[in-house]
């Protein structure tokens, strides 16, 4: 009974935000909105958005099995925290998630932004007409309200993997970012077919800001999650999956510089513009590859064809729609006449590595697919490539983000740059020296890139200094600026820690027996059988002593679930400043006295998400400068 | 009892990424052993080097390596038999030629398309 009122709200999203599509095809500009109030239908799609997925959710929380979803991806026996968030554990139900998102930006839209009614009537025909797509996309290929005859009397698991806390929670952050982007598509795209002026970067801003931090809390607790899960310590994987979501973060990130700048000085207005709408488009194309399993293999997209050609015709007709008004409305590429070494400058080169990465790793995920169909050969495109691209960009990239901030607006000098910031200088060579004398038997690859994080550090704390030596007050946009720089140099050194630097011991442990790794000793105290809700875990028992005092007790598990069969590792992992202690457990051997134990020093690997959280910070700052602003 | 052991090893047998047995004794070595495992792709697998998988294929190929480094082979002599054995799919990093070349030059040249709208003298 509840599905059926879902299926109802969600029609009713689909019939309300009909009208916009058809007011946005076939009625002139210049009609009165006494009809057509896009704000009116955003509410309603909202609220009808919401009450669907409600009723979704109840459907999970009940374990209603007579929907074929649940019946795939639940279970009676699921603990109550996985039944709700198994909603988005599973294709359809992902994608409602990311219609609510989007009628919710709509809504948010609406009812707080600054823009006259005229405008934000423009603006939000067009969200309105994007929720048509993804609504009709539900409808017809995804419909999680479709049912299953006869009910099962119970059902499948929701795979374990996603059985997690930070697998759990970062979807909706995911989808927060990324989704996100669909408002400043939209706004951008208002804006072109009303000649840009740089009043509506003042209103585009905000919603910049802020789907950007929603998608780096996003990224961050997914490689998180990554890290303690897959039972390796690793990251990051340059998986399609994880790059599909990188792409649209990096030219979001490219669009926090410009919009600044386009908001300032009115410059690079049109770029900033494109950009825009390219990091929607970039958001569908993501969805597009993860969704229609194109990437992973060839041959998923040939199980459910009409998914993948429905995604790809949306993203051909969104994509289109947005590039033509754009080269419709601009007149030609208005080449920007900027000198290198200036603000702008650097903002500039920051845009061209940005979305060089960005365009690296678009070519490095898709080139797979062209060349099997091309030239029919099977290539493989993996970490090594990425490196060997992006490792020599680095060092450029990074010397342009400490020198960026210290540059002076339209043309500024080298020499006179240099001696402006000669005290830095003498801090970064000591800084050099210290972190070499410490480190100088690691490779050097780990030493460069150590010296280059701690580098942007202390350029972010030196501009803070200037401002506090000459007592003036500190402004929002350069804490937040700083923040983000500092968040960026302590992922470096984290990244460069936990890849390069890691230590490692594999071997078969006796009971009893201890290993030294670093500063501490790991005692092997045995396996204990534990019997969790719906699973049997092996939870090793390690004792952890440090310089002979002991720490704790670390329990790395290995879970056997009971319903689908699957094996899933649960690291243990002891994290101090200067790196984790991470334990897994494999397998028995020799009757059970010995087993498979993986034992790793990741040094520095807090400190990528404590770097991700002063991105978050920092980004916040923005956008809590860029609401002040306009008031 | 015999019959538990094998049975506890059957199902316990998902085992992650490289075993304590195959281990190289000799540090230098297993370092190259590890730089070849990072190169090369588990045939099997989404996209896993042979490091890090735990399929069988990616334990063969393992052992393969080491045993063709203590036989004295160097790291691309091993790199070229496992490429000549399984084809380009099995190399993480692709050749450059006729068909990679867009893959390798499309983004310097897109690097340098930006940099000249950007900083071209008008």
């Amino acid at each position: 009974m509840i599905s059926e009122i879902g299926l109802i709200f969600l029609i009713l999203t689909f019939v309300i935000s009909s009208f916009s599509f058809f007011n946005l095809l076939f009625v002139s500009k210049k009609n009165n909105h006494t009809f057509f109030d896009e704000l009116k239908f955003s509410k309603l799609a909202f609220f009808f958005t919401i009450a669907s997925f409600i009723c979704l959710s109840y459907s999970f929380l009940v374990s209603d099995f007579s929907l074929n979803v649940i019946s795939k991806n639940s279970n009676s026996q699921l603990p109550l925290i996985y039944k709700l968030t198994g909603v988005w554990g599973n294709h359809e139900g992902s994608i409602l998630l990311w219609l609510l998102v989007m009628t919710f930006f709509g809504y948010l839209f609406s009812i707080n932004s600054s823009a006259s009614a005229d405008f934000k009537n423009n603006v939000l025909r067009i969200q309105n007409t994007l929720c048509f797509l993804i609504t009709s996309f539900i409808l017809f290929t995804s419909n999680p309200f479709e049912k299953t005859f006869p009910p099962p009397i119970e059902g499948a698991d929701l795979n374990p993997l996603l059985q997690d806390p930070g697998l759990a929670i970062h979807p909706p952050f995911l989808y927060l970012g990324y989704v996100g982007f669909s408002i400043i598509y939209s706004i951008s795209v208002a804006a072109l077919s009303e000649g840009v002026k740089n009043y509506f970067i003042a209103i585009l801003k905000p919603w910049v800001f802020i789907s950007w931090i929603f998608l780096t809390c996003g990224i961050g607790l997914g490689s998180w999650w990554a890290y303690y899960e897959l039972g390796w310590g690793g990251f990051w994987f340059w998986d399609p999956v994880e790059n599909a979501s990188l792409l649209p973060w990096l030219t979001a990130s490219a669009l926090l510089h410009t919009i600044v700048i386009a908001d300032k000085k009115n410059i690079l207005v049109n770029w900033t513009i494109l950009l825009s709408i390219v990091t929607f488009i970039l958001s569908l194309l993501g969805t597009f590859l993860v969704r229609s399993g194109v990437l992973v293999s060839v041959h998923a997209f040939a199980n459910d064809p009409t998914r993948g050609i429905y995604i790809l015709a949306l993203l051909a007709s969104i994509s289109f729609f947005g590039i033509f008004k754009y080269f419709n409305n601009t007149h030609r590429f208005n080449r920007p006449n900027i000198s290198l070494i200036s603000r702008e400058g650097m903002i500039s080169l920051n845009n061209i590595f940005m979305l060089s990465i960005t365009f690296t790793i678009l070519i490095g995920t898709i080139y797979p697919l062209f060349s099997s169909v091309l030239f029919n050969s099977k290539i493989s495109v993996g970490a090594p490539f990425f490196n060997s691209i992006l490792m020599p960009i680095m060092f450029p990239f990074v010397i342009g983000m400490i020198l960026g901030p210290y540059i002076k607006w339209g043309k500024d000098d080298l020499i006179l740059l240099l001696n402006r910031i000669k005290v830095l200088l003498i801090i970064f060579v000591l800084i050099s020296l210290v972190v070499w004398y410490l480190s100088y038997k690691d490779p050097v690859l780990s030493i460069i890139f150590i010296i280059l994080g701690c580098w942007i550090i202390l350029s972010s704390v030196y501009e803070i200094f200037q401002f506090v030596q000459l007592k003036k007050k500190i402004p929002k946009k350069i804490f937040a600026q700083v923040l983000a720089h500092i968040g960026i140099g302590l992922l470096i050194i984290g990244a460069t820690g936990s890849s390069i630097l890691k230590q490692e011991k594999i071997q078969f442990q006796e009971i009893g027996e201890s290993i030294k790794i670093k500063n501490f000793q790991i005692q092997f105290l045995g396996v204990t059988k534990i019997e969790g809700p719906n699973y049997i875990s092996q939870t090793g028992n390690f004792l952890i002593t440090e310089n002979s005092k002991k720490l704790k007790i670390l329990k790395p598990e290995k879970r056997f679930y009971n319903t689908g069969k699957q094996v899933t590792t649960e690291a243990a992992i002891h994290s101090t400043i200067f790196g984790d202690l991470y334990i897994a457990i494999g397998d028995a051997h020799e009757n059970k006295s010995q087993w498979t134990t993986r034992i790793w020093f990741n040094p520095f690997t807090i400190w990528i998400w404590i770097g991700v959280f002063f991105l978050a910070v920092g980004g916040s700052f923005s956008f809590i400068n860029s609401l002040s602003r306009k008031r | 009892m015999k019959f538990l052991v094998l049975f506890s090893y059957l199902i316990f047998s998902d085992l992650k990424a490289i075993e304590p047995d195959e281990i190289l004794d000799d540090y230098n070595l297993e370092k190259i052993a590890r730089e070849i495992g990072k190169e090369l792709r588990c045939l099997v697998c989404q996209n896993e080097d042979i490091q890090n998988s735990n399929a069988d294929i990616a334990k063969d190929l393992r052992k393969v390596v080491r045993k063709k480094l203590t036989e004295g082979e160097t790291k691309e002599q091993i790199i070229d038999f496992v490429h000549s054995k399984y084809g380009d799919f099995v190399l993480f990093k692709p050749p450059v030629r006729f068909d990679t070349l867009g893959l390798w030059l499309l983004p310097i040249l897109f690097f340098f398309f930006l940099s000249l709208f950007f900083f071209r003298k008008r």
